[in-house]
């Protein structure tokens, strides 16, 4: 009989970094995906031979600094990128790009309006400082307001009485940006429409939410996550990793099995076994029975409960408070393998913004129209396109001279209003796409080698996320924090004792990659008995 | 003009109904008190008057929804004339298939909901007491006068706030904090599955403001509205429409010794050292006093009135960024006789009826809104005040007075010929239920959100002198530099719509500023 301290279920990011931080605290651990590789909606793919690419996501990457130095991501062959921040063209061939060099991304915003350069100032010092109060909270385990123990109404008293101690004028920035429509929050910073879309697509891209939608400003922060304070000014980079996002999956498990812990792919769990309402261990598909005293799910809210559980055994009213967990997917995927380098003759000449991608935007209506539409679940009209590149950065992806281009759609529906997805509706949506692209780039269509089109339940299927929803569920502000991924589940215990949730359905979702993982961790290293797990920078 | 007409120990500016109960409260404590008001007409915005000659109805909002009981005692204000036609109105959804859903616990109301769905009418009550319990823990911080800045009576609120919220029971108290953050719309998709339900209780929590029914912060306002409702009486219809509100606050403030004067706009609050020294107004003249509160618009009051170099540049840029957002016009009818409403008994007239068949047709209403237009199946709240208070209207005719909501104050190509295009859907809306009432109207009067601004100055026609949104809620109303209602001014209050708790025919702002201003003390 095959038995260990942990297990953890699913091979993305989250449950990868939780066996990484498990299997360095000591913990025996085995992992097992169900699919061939690691990395799940990360994971990369061969478009045709010579051209490699990641499947489903747009392949930039956000990991935390302290998980890169944790887990000593680097040693195993981690590398990362960083370029400069991206590009948005307007279809009168307008265009702004994202400069990681202060002045070079100062002359830029002053070349559309000399005062929003000088709000850029104090927009990047509010975003920096809304990420430092974040990262306060993002440092400790929710506490879980509704849990009947002294602790838990001490820690909130306490936490009232910090609240109460912020300088007043903190506090109302705070609410400013969680609560503001984002639209309203640009205006109250830059004059330019140009520059504020550019900031509200590549913020809004892969949300639920519109740029109209009240507290949709906060997505304006993300960005800023991994940038240094105090740096002069420019704009936040994107990152890469060479090899792709793949790599920080193959980090990772590097990571796991250099300090004795197990990574099993093919490997599907059909069943959590329980004795006695414990979880005890998972049965495969193969057959085989795998015991542990803890086990982790990197699957989703609905999919871990709907899928591993007979109903029965999960408390009264449990499943339906599940199946009231809001997930939906929202992005589409465009893979396509070019022949050459596609033009696009608006930008300027070898414009080094290109390498972090580049967005086609029209206005901010337009993207409020774009997010009606997804939910009254119509084909997309003029959904938000955001293409990438890789292959300018990383030449290793594609035959010399070259190129994959991976193209993220967003506010494309799980399901249309009157009918699942067809091969026929898939073929309108990418036509519909390259041709909104090859109104930019001449000859842009003859450059196409291959092509596929992913919609959300494709990504369902194949990567099991329920809706074709990265996020594991919406993070809207009734599903984040102590409410992640329901109020008095928020601590990664789940009903079941010795079962824990370490994906993204869990806090801090889809706010930290990783972040879940790492959190389930310090919390089954604890009730496994082991020290407590200690990230830099933070305490867990 | 002798001395103690220019000397007051207060001056209020705007007699709207919380300017009115402002200078009441002020009064009633033995202060000399001038009101002054820039219109020839008390009131604001609660207004009464004729469609067409003999027949009159509320100009704007209709109902008496969230008075607390406690100012309608303090002011006496049924000895100054506020008299009832109809005490705690029913809301009625009304069904096409007329099996119209009254909102109510009451065992034959929750008969005609099983119709629609045996579960819905298990779990109405139960939804009704829930909002009930999370209006008791949030109530009593709309009562509180939510101070800012000084964090030691903030953290002993919290505490207290935590320490209700704690006797709740762990299952409601989760269910509060999912709820809290969210939108009406998941909240009652979570919780019901009869669409007209959902629609009418989800316009409910929206009506007169500019988010739509998933906007985040909407299950808030239902709550909050919960929590109004239950210090006041529910939904009222005051005899003689709002008028007759405001004819009585008036009456009420008289009494206390408030002079009251009506066509004097005030030009200027003046400042002397940081302190309030009185105001001058348009025609010159000068009134002096060491306490000022005024219930216009915290950005009039403050941009206009004080004057931007009194201010810090964040204060500024604060107030300048105020969002009001028009969203609800108002269709008054002058009809020679009542409509039929199909499945309605005689007695259930005079109740108040929500028309919007769905969540998702609310939702849509609200997406065609916010890019300029408006839906041919309008969301509306209409009531018949005839009904109930019959001298609004000659002998065995009526009124008929129908809030619209989700209408632009700028639609897209003007409004020009719009205006008839948008009173047809109403009628043809307000048809499918009453297939008489086009030959009963004799007369009709359209007040879009732009007629608003026009008529009472409320900026794009918003109701609320800043949108009750999430953002400009609680500690952030009227602006996060501003909460609560005092001013870096001394003797300068804030005492209107703009201030916490907000909108709403509340009166809270007005009371809370007087008593406030009186606790510190500044006197003459």
């Amino acid at each position: 009989m095959e038995r260990h301290d942990a297990i953890v279920i699913g091979g993305g990011l989250n449950g990868l970094t939780a066996a990484a931080y498990l299997a360095r605290a000591g913990v025996d651990v085995l992992l097992v995906e169900r699919n061939e590789r690691l990395g799940s909606a990360a994971a990369g793919y061969d478009i045709r031979p010579g051209f490699r690419m990641p499947r489903f996501t747009l392949g930039t990457v956000s990991l935390p600094a302290h998980t890169v130095s944790d887990l000593e991501l680097t040693k195993f062959g981690l590398r990362l990128m960083r370029v400069d921040g991206g590009i948005s063209l307007t279809g009168e061939g307008r265009y702004h790009a994202s400069y990681r060099d202060g002045l070079m991304h100062r002359r830029e915003l002053a070349r559309l309006s000399v005062k929003d350069a000088d709000a850029w100032t104090r927009f990047r010092r509010d975003m920096l400082r809304a990420n430092l109060a974040l990262r306060d909270v993002l440092a400790h385990p929710m506490r879980d307001p509704s849990r009947r123990t002294l602790a838990a109404f001490r820690g909130l008293l306490s936490g009232a009485d910090k609240v109460a101690a912020k300088p007043s004028e903190d506090m109302h920035d705070l609410l400013r940006i969680w609560s503001m429509p984002m639209a309203d929050f640009l205006d109250s910073y830059f004059t330019s429409d140009l520059i504020k879309l550019h900031l509200a697509a590549k913020a809004l891209a892969g949300t639920t939410l519109g740029p109209y939608s009240p507290s949709s400003a906060r997505f304006l922060m993300n960005a800023f996550m991994g940038e240094a304070e105090g740096a002069a000014g420019g704009a936040p980079a994107t990152v890469l990793a060479m090899g792709g996002p793949e790599a920080v999956a193959n980090a990772l498990a590097a990571s796991i099995e250099a300090h004795g812990g197990r990574v099993r792919t093919e490997a599907e769990v059909t069943d959590v076994i329980l004795r006695d309402g414990k979880a005890r261990g998972v049965a495969l598909a193969d057959g085989a029975e795998v015991y542990a005293n803890a086990i982790l799910s990197d699957l989703d809210l609905k999919r871990t409960f709907l899928a591993l559980f007979p109903w029965n055994e999960l408390p009264k009213g449990f499943v339906e408070r599940v199946s009231r967990f809001r997930m939906r997917g929202v992005t589409a995927k465009i893979n396509l393998a070019l022949d050459a380098m596609p033009e696009f003759p608006a930008l300027p000449d070898g414009c080094p913004a290109l390498q972090g991608g580049l967005r086609l935007v029209t206005s901010m209506m337009s993207l409020e129209r774009a997010y009606d539409d997804w939910r009254d679940h119509l084909p997309p009209r003029l959904p938000l396109v955001e293409m990438l590149i890789p292959s300018m950065t990383d030449r290793s992806l594609a035959p010399q001279g070259k190129h994959v281009m991976s193209v993220a759609v967003h506010y494309v529906p799980e399901f249309l209003h009157d009918g699942p997805w067809s091969n026929e509706r898939r073929d309108r949506l990418s036509d519909l796409v390259i041709s909104e692209i090859a109104a930019h780039s001449p000859d842009f269509k003859d450059k196409i080698l291959s092509t596929e089109t992913l919609v959300p339940p494709d990504i369902e299927s194949e990567v099991g996320l329920t809706a074709g929803d990265f996020e594991q569920g919406e993070m809207t502000l009734d599903q984040m924090f102590f409410n992640r991924p329901m109020p008095g589940l928020a601590g990664y215990d789940t009903p079941i004792a010795n079962f824990y949730l370490c994906s993204g359905s869990a806090h801090p979702g889809a706010l930290e990659t990783g972040g879940a993982g790492a959190g389930a961790a310090a919390r089954v290293a604890v009730a496994l008995g082991h020290a407590p797990i200690h990230r830099k920078g933070s305490v867990l | 003009m002798s001395l103690s007409d220019r000397h007051f120990d207060a001056i209020v500016i705007g007699a709207g109904h919380n300017g009115l109960i402002a200078a009441s409260y002020l009064a009633k404590a033995g202060r000399r008190v001038l009101l002054l008001e820039a219109s020839t007409r008390l009131g604001g915005a609660l207004t009464t008057a004729e469609v067409s000659p003999d027949y009159r109805v509320s100009t704007a909002a209709h109902l008496l929804d969230a008075l607390p009981r406690r100012i309608e005692k303090d002011l006496k204000l049924a000895r100054h004339g506020l008299r009832y036609a109809k005490r705690t109105v029913q809301t009625i959804a009304l069904d096409h298939d007329l099996n119209h859903i009254t909102l109510s616990s009451k065992r034959s109301d929750l008969d005609i909901l099983r119709r629609h769905s045996p579960a819905d009418a298990a779990a109405y009550p139960r939804f009704a007491a829930r909002m009930k319990s999370y209006a008791g823990v949030l109530g009593p911080l709309l009562q509180d006068m939510l101070p800012a800045g000084a964090p030691e009576p903030l953290s002993r609120r919290l505490r207290r706030l935590i320490w209700r919220a704690e006797r709740l029971g762990s299952e409601t108290l989760e269910d509060l904090m999912r709820q809290l953050p969210g939108s009406i719309g998941d909240m009652l998709d979570d919780a019901f599955e009869t669409p007209l339900l959902k629609g009418a209780l989800a316009l409910d929590a929206v009506i007169g403001t500019g988010e739509g029914p998933y906007s985040a912060g909407t299950a808030l306002n239902a709550i909050t509205r919960k929590g109004l409702r239950s210090i006041s009486n529910g939904p009222h219809i005051v005899e003689g429409g709002l008028g007759g509100f405001t004819d009585a606050l008036s009456a009420a403030a008289a009494s206390f010794g408030v002079i009251i004067r009506a066509a004097t706009d005030v030009k200027r609050i003046l400042i002397v050292d940081g302190m309030v020294r009185g105001v001058e107004t348009q025609s010159g003249d000068v009134y002096e006093a060491p306490l000022v509160l005024s219930s216009a618009h915290p950005r009039e009051t403050m941009l206009g009135m004080v004057g931007a170099k009194y201010l810090d540049a964040g204060l500024v840029k604060q107030l300048t960024e105020i969002v009001d957002t028009g969203a609800t016009a108002k269709l008054n009818l002058s009809l020679d006789g009542l409509p039929t409403i199909q499945g309605l008994s005689p007695q259930e007239y005079g109740a108040r009826f929500l028309i919007t068949p769905s969540l998702a047709s609310l939702d849509g209403a609200y997406a065609a809104f916010k890019h300029g237009g408006f839906a041919t199946d309008l969301p509306l709240e209409m009531t018949i005040p005839s009904v109930t208070d019959a001298p609004l209207a000659p002998p065995g005719q009526h009124v008929m007075s129908i809030v619209i909501q989700y209408v632009p104050y700028q639609a897209t190509g003007g409004w020009e010929g719009s205006r008839d295009r948008l009173v047809d859907h109403v009628i043809e809306t307000l048809s499918e239920f009453a297939p008489d009432l086009r030959d009963r109207i004799v007369a009709g009067e359209l007040m879009l959100p732009q007629d608003f601004e026009r008529k009472f100055g409320l900026v794009n026609g918003g109701w609320y002198h800043g949108d009750m949104r999430l953002d400009q809620l609680l500690t952030s109303r009227p602006a996060p530099g501003l909460a609560r209602f005092s001013t870096p001014l001394r003797g300068l209050y804030l005492c209107g719509a703009g201030s916490h708790p907000g909108g709403g025919i509340c009166g809270l702002p007005g009371e809370y500023a007087a008593r406030l201003a009186l606790s510190e003390g500044v006197r003459a």
